[in-house]
Parts: C-alpha cells; sequence; structure tokens
C-alpha cells in the first residue's frame, strides 16, 4: 500500500535533504499524499485503492458518508473521492459537513459518479465538490485531475502560508510600534509641559510626531522650551527629536544659554540626519532674573508676542536663520531676538501644519485667520481656545497634512520662578563638608568666547554634592558674573534697560563692547569649608574695571535701581552675607548650606 | 509628468522646472533629473510650481549637495510670493539664489 515508501527507501529522501537546491521541488514529491477513497460499493473501493497506490499515494478507505466524516477528521487526507449514493449518510452531506470543516485548508472532493444528468453534476458543485469524474473511470482522467486539484491545493496553501506571515508580520510591527510610541513619550514628554503657563496643542498626522514640543526648567529659575519641525512625518521624522531632546534636557539643566544649546543641537543634527532632513526650530528663554524672553527662529513661522493689556500683537518674531541640521557656518548668537516682557505677555509660536491646514476647498487656514482670532476674542485667557476651536472648525472633516502644533507660553513670574520659593533643600549634601579652594581667571579672550558658569557650577556641585542648591548657586554665581562683566568691565548702564527701545539697545551695545573688548579680567575665587551641620561657600568676584561707589547707592531709593537692584536683593535673600570690597570692583558673598 | 529637465547645449547649465505640487510625490522624478549631471550651474524653474512643502525644502537641499554644497551655484527663478514665503521663513536665501 504505501509504495510512496519503497519508492524512497533507497536513501532519496535523504539526498535531496543534504541537497539544498533542489530541496523544494523535491520534498513536494516525497512528502506522502493522502488520499480517502468513500465508495459503498467494495469492488469500486479496491479498484481505486489498488490505482492510487500505483502512482505512490497513501489511501483510507470509507464505507459511507458518516466513515467518511469521521475519517477525515482522524487522517486529514489530502484529497478526496468520494461517491454519491451511500447508505448512512450521502456524499452531498459529507462533503458540505468535511468543507465547513476545512477552516483555512482546502481539501479538494472528487465526486465519483454514474449520473450524467447535468442537475446532478450541479448539485456536486453546490455542495462543495471540486470537481466530477462519471463512472466507468479512465485512470489516465483519473490520475490527471487529482494532479491538478493537488496542484491548486499546493497554491492555496503557499498563499495561506504567506497571508499568516503577513499577519504575523503585521502583529509583529504593531507591538514594536507600541513600545516604541511609548518610549519616545517618555524621552520627550517627561512631564515637563504640565506647568500653568503654557498651554499646548500637539496633534501629530500618524503614530509618531514630526513635530517635538519640549520644555526644562533652568537652574536660575524661568524656562527653556524648544519647539521642533523635523521635514516629513512618522517614524523617521520623529528619530531625529531623541538626541535633540536629549541635548536640550541634559545641556538646560547645567545651566547652557539657549544659544549654546541651538549650537549643539544643531552640530548633533548635522551629524546624525541625511541631507534632506533637517529640523526648523523655535528656541524660546524665558528668563525671571532680567524680565527678558529670548528668541531664537529658524524655519517656524512668525512667532507672536501679544500683549493682554494693550490687547495685541506687540511684536513678531520672524525667522532670521537656516532650520538646524543644514550646516554650521553661520552666527547664531546675532540672530536671537531679546524682548522685555511683564506678566501680561503671552507667546504663541506654531508650526506651518496650523497654517496649512486645509479645508474641503484646499483652502489653507493662512496668517490672517490665525491673527483675526487675536482681536476678535473678548478675554486673552481664552485666546489659545479660541484659535484650537477655530482651526478644528476650518478643517471640518478634511484629513489631517501634516503634524500640528500650537503653543502658548504666558510670561508668569509666580509659575517661572521656583527659586524664588527659596526652599531649604530636603536631602542636604550626599558627602560630607571639606575644606577646598579654586581659582580661576578670565582674561579678556576668553571672556569673549566662553561662558565658564555651567562648567564652575558642576564643579561646585560635583566637589560637594551639592545637587540640591545648584539652581541656588547657579542664580548666586551667573547674577555676580554678569555684574561684573556687564559694569564693571564693559561699563554698561542698567537704566538702559529700561524702555523697550532701551532693552534690545541694551545687549546690541553689550555685544558691540563685548567685541571690541581688549584688556581686562574677571577673577573667581571659590572656598569651600565645613560649617555647623553643613558648609559655608565662600565666592569672590573681582573685575578689573573702574568699580563703583557702593557705599551712595546704598542710600539711594530702590526706585531707580528697580532693575539693577532686583539681582542685589536676590543676592541677599540668597546669601548669609553680601559685601562690596576695595573700590566697589570686588564683590565677596557667602552662602551656606 | 510634472518635471522636466533641459540641459544647455554646452551642458554646463541644468534647467529643472517642475510644475504642480512640489512635495514627497515628486521626489524620485526630481532626483533623477540631476543625478547624472555634471553641470556646474542649475537652474530650477518654479513658473508652473503651485505649491510646495517642507520635503521640496530637503529635495533643494539634496540638490545642493549634489551640486557641490557651499560651492554650488543654484538659482530659484520665477518664484510665487507663496514660494518666496516658504523659503524665506527657512532661510534658504542663504543657500540659493532667489529670483
Amino acid at each position: 500500500m504505501l509504495t510512496a515508501n519503497n519508492k524512497n527507501s533507497g536513501g532519496g529522501y535523504q539526498s535531496c535533504l543534504e541537497d539544498n537546491q533542489a530541496i523544494n521541488a523535491q520534498t513536494i514529491k516525497t512528502l506522502i499524499i493522502k488520499v480517502l477513497i468513500v465508495d459503498d460499493d467494495i469492488t469500486n473501493r479496491m479498484v481505486l485503492q489498488s490505482l492510487l497506490d500505483l502512482q505512490g499515494y497513501e489511501t483510507f478507505l470509507a464505507e459511507n458518508g458518516q466513515q467518511a466524516v469521521d475519517m477525515f477528521q482522524q487522517v486529514c487526507p489530502d484529497l478526496i473521492l468520494m461517491d454519491i449514493n451511500m447508505p448512512v449518510m450521502d456524499g452531498y452531506t459529507a462533503t458540505s459537513i468535511i468543507k465547513k470543516l476545512c477552516v483555512n485548508r482546502f481539501v479538494p472532493v472528487i465526486f465519483l459518479t454514474a449520473v450524467t444528468e447535468d442537475e446532478a453534476l450541479v448539485t456536486c458543485i453546490n455542495s462543495g465538490g471540486d470537481d466530477f469524474l462519471t463512472k466507468p473511470y479512465n485512470d489516465i482522467i483519473l490520475n490527471a485531475k487529482i494532479e491538478a486539484l493537488l496542484r491548486i491545493r499546493q497554491l492555496y496553501n503557499t498563499i495561506n502560508e504567506q497571508k499568516n506571515q503577513i499577519a504575523r508580520y503585521h502583529q509583529r510591527m504593531d507591538n514594536e510600534i507600541a513600545v516604541a510610541t511609548s518610549l519616545f513619550d517618555k524621552i520627550l514628554n517627561p512631564g515637563s509641559l504640565s506647568r500653568p503657563n503654557l498651554k499646548y496643542l500637539l496633534s501629530p498626522m500618524s503614530l509618531f510626531n514630526g513635530d517635538m514640543l519640549i520644555a526644562a526648567e533652568k537652574p536660575s529659575g524661568g524656562l527653556h522650551v524648544l519647539l521642533g519641525d523635523f521635514t516629513g512625518h512618522g517614524l523617521g521624522a520623529a528619530t531625529g527629536a531623541l538626541p535633540a531632546a536629549s541635548v536640550f534636557y541634559e545641556m538646560t539643566s547645567k545651566g547652557y544659554s539657549i544659544i549654546e544649546i541651538v549650537s549643539e543641537i544643531n552640530r548633533k543634527l548635522i551629524y546624525i540626519l541625511p541631507t534632506g532632513m533637517f529640523m526648523a526650530a523655535c528656541a524660546v528663554d524665558m528668563d525671571i532674573l532680567s524680565h527678558t524672553v529670548s528668541i531664537w527662529n529658524g524655519g517656524i513661522p512668525d512667532v507672536l508676542l501679544f500683549n493682554a493689556k494693550e490687547r495685541k500683537i506687540t511684536y513678531r518674531i520672524t525667522s532670521n536663520n537656516l532650520p538646524l541640521g543644514i550646516t554650521e557656518a553661520f552666527n547664531l548668537n546675532s540672530t536671537i531676538q531679546v524682548f522685555p516682557v511683564s506678566s501680561q505677555d503671552k507667546l504663541y509660536i506654531y508650526t506651518d501644519g496650523v497654517t496649512e491646514t486645509t479645508d474641503a476647498n484646499n483652502e489653507m487656514f493662512g496668517q490672517a485667520r490665525l491673527e483675526e482670532v487675536f482681536s476678535l476674542t473678548q478675554h486673552s485667557s481664552d485666546i489659545f481656545e479660541a484659535i484650537s476651536r477655530r482651526l478644528a472648525e476650518f478643517r471640518g472633516g478634511e484629513d489631517q497634512s501634516d503634524d500640528v502644533t500650537l503653543l502658548e507660553l504666558t510670561y508668569d513670574q509666580d509659575c517661572l520662578d521656583v527659586s524664588g520659593q527659596f526652599k531649604k533643600p530636603v536631602s542636604m549634601s550626599t558627602m560630607p563638608a571639606s575644606d577646598w579652594t579654586f581659582n580661576i581667571n578670565l582674561g579678556a579672550d576668553a571672556l569673549k568666547s566662553l561662558d565658564p558658569l555651567p562648567m564652575i557650577v558642576q564643579s561646585i556641585v560635583e566637589m560637594q554634592g551639592l545637587k540640591e542648591q545648584r539652581q541656588q548657586i547657579y542664580i548666586i554665581i551667573a547674577e555676580l558674573f554678569s555684574n561684573a562683566l556687564e559694569h564693571g568691565l564693559l561699563g554698561m548702564d542698567s537704566i538702559l534697560k529700561k524702555s523697550v527701545e532701551g532693552f534690545s539697545g541694551y545687549y546690541q551695545e553689550r555685544e558691540k563692547r563685548l567685541s571690541e573688548f581688549k584688556d581686562g579680567h574677571i577673577n573667581i575665587y571659590i572656598a569651600h569649608e565645613p560649617y555647623n551641620a553643613g558648609g559655608k561657600l565662600l565666592l569672590r568676584i573681582e573685575d578689573s574695571g573702574e568699580g563703583f561707589d557702593y557705599a551712595a547707592r546704598a542710600t539711594q531709593s530702590t526706585l531707580s535701581l528697580e532693575y539693577s537692584g532686583k539681582g542685589l536683593m536676590l543676592l541677599q535673600s540668597m546669601c548669609k552675607s553680601v559685601n562690596y570690597i576695595g573700590k566697589g570692583n570686588i564683590v565677596e558673598v557667602v552662602y551656606v548650606w | 509628468m510634472s518635471i522636466s529637465a533641459n540641459k544647455s547645449a554646452d551642458g554646463a547649465e541644468l534647467t529643472i522646472a517642475i510644475s504642480g505640487h512640489f512635495d514627497f510625490g515628486v521626489q524620485h522624478d526630481f532626483r533623477h533629473c540631476y543625478e547624472d549631471s555634471a553641470a556646474s550651474l542649475y537652474v530650477v524653474d518654479m513658473m508652473e510650481t503651485e505649491y510646495m512643502d517642507s520635503s521640496a525644502l530637503g529635495m533643494l537641499l539634496m540638490l545642493r549637495e549634489h551640486a557641490g554644497g557651499n560651492n554650488s551655484n543654484i538659482t530659484l527663478r520665477n518664484c510665487s510670493q507663496d514660494i518666496k514665503t516658504i523659503l524665506s521663513v527657512a532661510n534658504f536665501q542663504s543657500l540659493f539664489n532667489i529670483a
């Protein structure tokens, strides 16, 4: 009966396994095909069996429909030869039961019949049969039909296997995407956007957002915000967001300026992004010490500064830079714009996905519609919601064609000024207080080219394990250093900062004087020693400038000190003592922890 | 389709004209226009260009790299006001001649 086995016992099976090239063609033949023969007539069964044995098939026999169904479930045949008229259960019924049992499987059924009426033959096909053969059989025709149906079965199995493979692939993709999205969300939005002075709308077009919005507190209080829009959408666009975000968080926490952060992100993106891919970006520094907002715009639509009291857009910060990730050959420093701000000021930043949102007629939302909302909205606290609503109405049921991001930032001293709370750090230093000093002397060239603050603060924090105190130490040193540089060495007058014109003028003048600056230095001396349960940090900053009459200054009314005096008041509230020495070119403060 | 390229007689100048939408959909055609070209001067003619998006900016940067990066000489000609705005928001006037 098992001729197929006999045929292969000569080692043919082995050799085909060894030969990879031939394996596909060979295995089909060497697999034993199981054929179920269903007929109530023993002679018919025997004839068919011997015929099929000769061809190398493995045969199974059933005497009626019921037996055929049972046997089908037991042996899983590859093909069935089915008589029609049988006791217990006829061939039609058995076939329709068997076909129902075949889920995702194709088992061809060939009816063997003595009837020749068209109607009976149609019933064969309707009950699920795949072909029929009229008795008496012609061996050659029977073999040919079996071959043909087995070929179709092979095709069916191949397609089915491919379908399953695709389904498995989809399943795996879905899982991977789910993992990746949760990873992206965690890295990009570690809760940094939930603060009362910040409202935002992030509406990615696909699962991954090609727009990114991140914010982080500066060690000196205040906030850094970065809005980025990568070319394209989806995963490819989102990938560049990870390194950009890590640079942003890392450098902000260490006290680097927004310009240094933007430069570093630019360098990193040039290195990793392929040509043709870049990030349009807007970086914002909200500074509570100087009450300013500094904005750098490279490829983002006009940023709008709105004043609630005047009820109008007071400034428009137009992109004056290339997007990031294209070239290193441009001077970022000269393109940052600085504005004095009060609690009445709100900043609106949005990606081109907002202005290029289209309606049913393919018309764009545009700048005019956006700005119209400002004049139409009664209360400035409703503007953000009004823009979001107007945008949604405009788009109607249309599909989103780009990532859409909209941000409102309010200059709110209380929210921004985390340092103002002066909370005593909960955990003290991780190291016992010890004795140490260090001294840094910065000459003109060094003062022009580098910002020493992050490095100095980092050194103090690490030498003494003062993580919790980083913010206060940063504010103190930043305040002392900028006083020494701007007033001591460059001879700048704070009164300049009072008006808006004066304000940007002040920073332009500072840039100008710094670039022309030739002789002079700032010396920073830092000493630490144990004190009570904690430690005592002495900071002495000396500049080579003229100094000033600090005795006279102390008796001046606080009015004229509105800008410059704020810093001093802040220092006094944080330090144990603040003393000017000599001709006013040396200041010594003591900070206790 | 919507992109056509024209080489000057001496082969030194290649003009690429884009009609309709200049976006991701024409990326392949656009690159195909210049990838075998050794021209020293490139002109992208946007007379018939209705719209461009940020992926088109990316495609222009790829052309710029092909044309020699900082030593390239590429003119974007016949830009509509809308397109000029998009180019200037991205500050592309510092990388291309916009005429």
